[in-house]
């Protein structure tokens, strides 16, 4: 077994392009769902049953069958309903339908971990319901719910991968492509093991700091006295 | 508009990807729970090297796609000697890559059992064994119930990766069926319903199966 | 009470959850710049009775007014309808609201718990919201704590903040439940100490409270629910001298009961300072024990 590093770096500006648009098909996808969820989470506080019933049927169709078979009906089946997308919009979509399904459950976990009394309090001091929403529950919700959502994105980071398989051109297919030409799987594909580790471990990084700023009202160094 | 006529009389090859999927899906969660309780074991041990492998293991396999594992297991071990079946290959990336997710579960899991118990069954003269297989494993079990069937239906889902490297499952069927009568949009819905069936069934029976050991610890 | 005009109105309010009647038909005047105390067992309705003054509570039947403003229902029968939010804001304005649980706002610091609402509801600048809830939290002794966050605080100083957070929007009333409920016993004084100073500014206080020193020294009425009813009401000497009414009688008694000093017995040479920290005992002049 032999490993020849050459290879990556021949071809280096194909391999950061393959990076670049994995990471922005993964955060472009993953955002927008994020904000799709957090609409169809505010919907099931609704008091129409019928309207909560639409979003866990949404819910259940979305978690329940697999990101591939949905990403081929959007590309393969959906020209057939007069839905054309190209492989990376389709990509994007895929990504965010299939993951908003679960930000819904996890926003829907946070507006029940803020107490009753926090909206009452907002009430009583004249806030509207958005206020409320966006200066209160929000700000709290995501004290307990900022884990979920960094694990929602690293699960979404290695979804992207799925997307190779309808030819979009990012970082697993370009890779693999490299490989199989030249027959150089080692290289090519511990490479490729590094890039998904490498963005997982940012990830990490990043949700790790956006946590304690979270909670930065539950840190003892902001009980003193100013 | 859609017109099912064509892929349902395939539906026979669509009920076959079906139970291919679920051989496969039960197969790795078995296996990978095995290679997990293994891994959990080696990952708690006080042994640091068996500790450390365990570790890097289950923080490599999390950060790596399924997908890229099949290509691993597919490209790299033929390369240094390693002939599998393609079907052998395929259930073992799918089961190296649950048993990495279901060590870290597992590890919840134990974390969960009070010393006390553990201090309970060394008093009564069980053997170190003896309490890991008798006090700490089906309580952690219990404790990762829900977790542990959340894995399930992810790796059921997770099947239908293996139609990429030429497995004949679920997806593929439907693959197959949609190029050969041009309709690829209903295939692919009577497949996407067979697995919601899947996975709605198991969650469902995951639940009755929460409920009943949480009505047992409450008699 | 001379007052001509009362602060709230209330006529004939009902309420109940499902079958269970909570209020029924409750009448109530709350005089202005007066302290009204609501005694009463628990379950008796009086916090839903507060919390619909405030309208956190809505009602089935009645009406309330706050200084003449209607709050939640307009009209009568058939012409009665619900309130706009602009119109339920309208008559809140004039209210104040403190939470047993005193449900500050943890990820905001005690001045923004108390600068937000001025910010965003009375349309303050940021400078001149920060300069009003630092005058309403020394008000409430708090003036060295304004940079920490509630969890930092005893429940004391929670509450306290909560009174601020309410003083701050210069409500004409405020309405307290059970403020000092959720306290240990060492912390309720300094909170009833802050609502005795609000009192003796003419602050409209409506107090639905179990400290009966508290409401024997402070309150001008004393409003005492018994299932959903007002069974007794009259000033302190009236409720906590002498009532004629047996619910009361036995209710004060059981209070008293629990809350003396065994080997003191309610009522006499009890030392001043537990008159402050809630341990109860009749303390109107002349009256004695039921």
């Amino acid at each position: 077994m032999s490993f020849d590093p050459a290879i990556i770096t021949d071809n280096l500006p194909q391999i950061v392009d393959g990076l670049r648009l994995t990471i922005l098909l993964w955060l472009a996808g993953t955002i927008t769902g994020m904000a799709l969820g957090f609409m169809l989470a505010l919907l099931q506080t609704s008091r129409l049953g019928p309207v909560r019933f639409l979003v866990r049927i949404y819910q259940s169709i979305f978690r329940g069958t697999p990101f591939l078979v949905q990403i081929f009906l959007l590309y393969y089946g959906g020209p057939m309903i007069g839905l054309l997308l190209n492989a990376e919009t389709a990509g994007v979509l895929g990504l965010a339908l299939y993951s908003a399904a679960y930000f819904t459950e996890i926003f829907r976990a946070g507006f029940g971990a803020v107490s009753v009394g926090q909206a009452e309090a907002g009430r009583i001091c004249g806030l509207s319901e958005f206020q409320i929403l966006c200066h209160i529950q929000l700000p709290q919700m995501m004290v307990t719910i900022t884990p979920a959502l960094v694990g929602m994105f690293i699960v979404m980071s290695k979804e992207t991968a799925i997307l190779s398989v309808m030819t979009v051109p990012e970082i697993t297919a370009v890779l693999s492509g490299i490989g199989s030409a030249t027959f150089t799987y080692v290289e090519t594909l511990l490479t490729l093991v590094l890039c998904y580790w490498v963005l997982v471990g940012a990830t990490t990084w990043i949700g790790s700091r956006v946590e304690r700023h979270m909670q930065r009202h539950l840190l003892p160094e902001n009980g003193k006295t100013a | 508009m859609l017109e099912f006529s064509g892929a349902l009389n395939e539906f026979p090859l669509f009920l076959q990807g079906a139970w291919a999927s679920i051989l496969y899906a039960v197969g790795c969660l078995t296996l990978g729970f095995l290679l997990a309780v293994m891994i959990c074991m080696a990952r708690i041990s006080t042994v640091r090297i068996a500790s450390l492998s365990a570790r890097v293991y289950i923080n490599v396999i999390r950060a790596t796609p399924l997908l890229v594992v099949l290509l691993i297991v597919f490209n790299i071990l033929p390369f240094v000697g390693v002939e599998l079946s393609p079907e052998a290959s395929a259930l073992l990336s799918l089961t190296v890559c649950t048993a990495g997710y279901q060590a870290e579960i597992l590890r919840g899991g134990f974390a969960g059992v009070s010393q006390g118990q553990i201090e309970a069954g060394r008093i009564t003269g069980m053997s170190e064994w003896q309490i890991f297989r008798h006090i700490k494993l089906p309580q952690a079990f219990r404790l990762t119930l829900p977790a542990l069937i959340n894995e399930t239906t992810i790796m059921i889902k997770g099947t239908s990766l293996i139609s990429t490297v030429g497995i004949l499952e679920l997806t593929r069927v439907a693959q197959n069926v949609g190029n050969s009568n041009f309709r690829p949009l209903e295939a692919l819905l009577i497949a996407a319903a067979l697995y919601w069936l899947m996975t709605t069934a198991m969650t469902i029976a995951g639940d009755a199966l929460i409920h009943r050991y949480a009505r047992e610890k409450q008699s | 009470m001379t007052n001509r005009e009362s602060a709230i109105e209330i006529r004939g309010l009902k309420k109940s959850f499902g079958k269970f009647p909570v209020l029924d038909d409750i009448d109530l005047d709350i005089p202005r710049s007066a302290v009204t105390c609501i005694i009463g067992p628990s379950g008796s309705g009086k916090s839903t009775l507060l919390r619909c003054m405030a309208f956190l509570t809505d009602f089935e039947a009645g009406s309330i007014l706050i200084e003449g403003q209607p709050l939640g229902f307009v009209g009568e029968g058939a012409a009665r309808r619900a309130c706009t939010n602009k119109e339920i804001n309208a008559a809140r304005e004039r209210v104040g609201f403190v939470f047993q649980q005193f449900n500050l706002w943890p990820h905001l610091t005690v001045l923004e718990n108390v600068a937000m609402p001025l910010r965003l509801v009375n349309k303050l600048s940021k400078s001149e919201a920060a300069g009003k809830a630092r005058k309403a939290l020394a008000k409430v002794g708090l003036a060295d704590h304004v940079s920490k966050y509630p969890t930092f605080l005893s429940g004391g100083q929670q509450q306290r903040v909560g009174i601020a957070r309410a003083l701050a929007q210069d409500p004409h009333i405020i309405l307290f439940d059970e403020p000092t409920s959720a306290l240990d016993p060492e912390l309720v004084g300094e909170v009833l100490q802050v609502m005795r100073d609000l009192a003796a500014d003419g602050m409209t206080m409506v107090v639905v409270t179990h400290e009966m020193g508290f409401a024997s020294q402070v309150a001008d009425q004393v409003v005492f629910t018994d299932k959903g009813v007002i069974a007794a009401k009259g000033s302190p000497a009236e409720i906590f001298g002498n009532p004629d009414n047996p619910r009361v009688r036995s209710f004060l008694a059981n209070y008293f009961e629990r809350n003396t000093i065994r080997s003191r017995p309610a009522g006499r040479d009890v030392p001043a300072a537990a008159g402050q920290l809630g341990w109860g005992m009749p303390l109107v002049e002349g009256s004695g024990r039921a």
